[in-house]
């Protein structure tokens, strides 16, 4: 594997800069419209960034596109980051609850209760939606943070995986707590949550991406404009009726859209990068 | 010190036909070490599981310091436990290894801090404190495992093979270590095995089981030297006690003098206890001759062609393969056994 053999390296450095260069891309051409006039932008977009910065990222922040029918951004992000925390903590105690309660208790019907944890894996948030919606409704939850985070936190995947790691954690760490005097919630606290953590870092980063990417269900529950969030305010901004969508505007707010869950990889990074390669034992 | 005293104690899984320990009486004295030694699958764990309540007792009682705690939790049964693997908590260090337990009863935190240095110190654990377990090697881990244990200063401790994750020669120096902790401590203790060695060096007291039963008790080397059934006389000792058939051992017993027995009982004799002996009884050709410094075991056959037979020589001199060796042995140094159910003749 690590042969060094000059073209093999001129050639692996091709495959990956060419792979690199086709992810960032768009994301480069995002930067350079946010950076230009609407004229600009629209007559054909250059590949250069321009000088326009600082103005476009100020209106977007402080003004918001309101002939779009969108707040100011400032709001939008905020509601997406009080969503998508909501959602990721939600989903994480949750989950780490269920599955200690499946991995530690016997009880009747735990096999059934892991098993219908597990058949809602296969039931995406749209499928259901409907059926959601009525409750969200009824309940007089639209237009709250409620109503934006709670249906989404039942998760099957990250209970999923927290079982099979607790049970990968030794028996004999169960009992060595029993002989300490530890009750099950000292258990749990002391030594289960603890050695979650590498997982739970890991599960934070890509639970707290799928909530902030959360598009259609905002868009249902929400009338009210204080509660949108920046993902669903981008698509109102691009059909924005009779009017040329102000593109070098719409790309600004996707770059800031973009900054919360980097600001959340790059925090957890350390952490998560270990826990999904290795587990401390 | 308090004493622990099992009567009847039964155990039987869950769906499974047959008892895993279908009823065992053992009264352990105070201060005493007692070791159950037995092979895989003879139940000494779950006997040991039982007495630390990680085990449901099906039937029977189990008292400790004369309290009955059958349905006590482990936490209140007053013992602790050195696991085969340690079971230390990992994300925690050596310090709050130790401590946890103190902590969880509750201890103020400055007498918490005093204990762990006192069990520290007597370990050479003292700047290890910091340390987190995966940081130690093994022989550490192993006494932080036992520092755990003795913190608490329990009615008794519970040692569940805590020496086999060690290399060979670490594992004699900790037994030692061991043994020299629970006598200056004097705790009650119940130590589980599967190496007989082990057993004999650390025992007060050796219990040896077998499929669920006690096959004998008593002091070490009362077991090595009166074993009370086949069973035993082949599980301790090292090498293994020969046994020759009636008929292969009736030479044997003939030149001891054991009329009554020749013939008709299986001889045991051990591997130290034969010696060469010019026109000796047993006639044996030497197979393999393995050097161990001071004795050499000699491995050889029969000359009815299929017993075989380990002789431990003393000396420098010693047979080579294919020759053919003269042995004669003390006859009170012969072990005669029941053909029909292995129990010691008399």
């Amino acid at each position: 594997m690590v042969e060094r053999r000059p073209l093999l390296l001129v050639v692996q450095h091709a495959v990956l800069i060419l792979g690199a260069a086709v992810f960032v891309f768009p994301i480069y051409l995002a930067f350079v419209a946010s950076t230009h006039t609407a004229r600009e932008v629209n007559s054909g977009l250059p590949l250069l960034p321009g000088d326009q910065m600082w103005t476009n990222y100020a209106t977007v922040l402080g003004d918001g596109l309101s002939t779009a029918g969108a707040p100011p951004i400032g709001l939008m992000l905020m509601n997406s980051t009080i969503m998508a925390l909501a959602i990721t903590l939600g989903k994480l105690a949750i989950s780490l609850l269920s599955s200690f309660a499946i991995v530690y208790f016997r009880f009747p019907f735990r096999v059934l209760a892991f098993w219908t944890i597990f058949i809602t894996l296969m039931l995406p948030v749209e499928v259901r939606i409907l059926p959601t919606y009525e409750v969200v409704a009824q309940l007089g939850m639209l237009n709250s943070y409620a109503g934006l985070s709670i249906p989404l936190i039942a998760s099957a995947t990250a209970t999923f995986l927290f079982r099979q790691f607790f049970m990968t954690v030794p028996d004999e760490l169960t009992e060595a707590a029993r002989i300490d005097g530890a009750g099950p919630l000292k258990f749990f606290r002391d030594i289960l949550v603890p050695l979650s953590r590498t997982n739970i870092a890991a599960l934070f980063v890509i639970l707290f991406i799928y909530g902030w990417n959360q598009y259609l269900w905002p868009l249902l529950v929400t009338t009210d404009e204080s509660y949108y969030t920046v993902v669903m305010g981008i698509q109102r901004m691009a059909n924005a009726g009779e009017e040329t969508p102000q593109w070098h505007l719409i790309m600004s707010t996707a770059i800031l859209a973009l900054l919360p869950p980097v600001v959340v990889i790059l925090a957890m990074q350390r952490l998560f990068v270990r826990g999904l390669v290795e587990v401390e034992k | 010190m308090s004493d622990i005293r099992l009567s009847e104690v039964r155990k039987v899984y869950p769906g499974a036909a047959e008892a895993t320990i279908p009823g065992l009486s053992l009264d352990i004295g105070a201060g005493e070490l007692c070791v159950l030694v037995g092979p895989s699958g003879c139940g000494k764990s779950t006997l040991l599981r039982m007495v630390a309540g990680l085990e449901e007792v099906t039937g029977g009682e189990i008292t400790i310091d004369g309290r009955r705690v059958n349905d006590l939790e482990p936490a209140r049964r007053d013992i602790s436990m050195v696991f085969q693997n340690y079971a230390l908590y990992p994300h925690m260090s050596v310090f709050k290894n130790m401590a946890y337990g103190l902590k969880n009863r509750g201890m103020p935190t400055a007498e918490i801090a005093e204990k762990v240095a006192v069990a520290a110190d007597m370990l050479g654990l003292t700047e290890f404190l910091d340390r987190k377990p995966r940081q130690l090697s093994g022989g550490q881990r192993q006494r932080v495992a036992m520092g755990r244990a003795i913190v608490r200063d329990p009615a008794a401790f519970l040692f569940d093979e805590p020496l086999s994750n060690l290399d060979a020669k670490l594992r004699v120096k900790t037994r030692v270590e061991i043994r020299d902790l629970q006598q200056r401590l004097g705790t009650t203790s119940i130590y589980v095995t599967h190496d007989q060695q082990e057993a004999m060096t650390l025992a007060d007291r050796l219990v040896v089981m077998n499929a669920g039963r006690i096959e004998q008790i008593g002091p070490p080397m009362e077991v090595y030297a009166q074993p009370a059934s086949l069973f035993v006389a082949g599980f301790i000792g090292s090498p293994p006690m020969n046994m020759l058939s009636p008929g292969a051992g009736a030479a044997l017993a003939e030149a001891a003098g054991l009329h009554h027995a020749a013939g008709r009982a299986i001889v045991g004799v051990r591997p130290e206890a034969l010696h060469p002996e010019p026109g000796g009884p047993l006639a044996v050709s030497v197979r393999v001759v393995e050097r161990l410094g001071a004795t050499a075991n000699v491995h050889g056959l029969l000359d009815d062609g299929e017993t075989e037979v380990i002789a431990s020589l003393a000396g420098t001199e010693l047979p080579g393969p294919g020759d053919t060796l003269r042995l004669g042995v003390d006859p009170a140094e012969l072990h005669l056994f029941s053909r029909t159910d292995g129990q010691r003749l008399t």
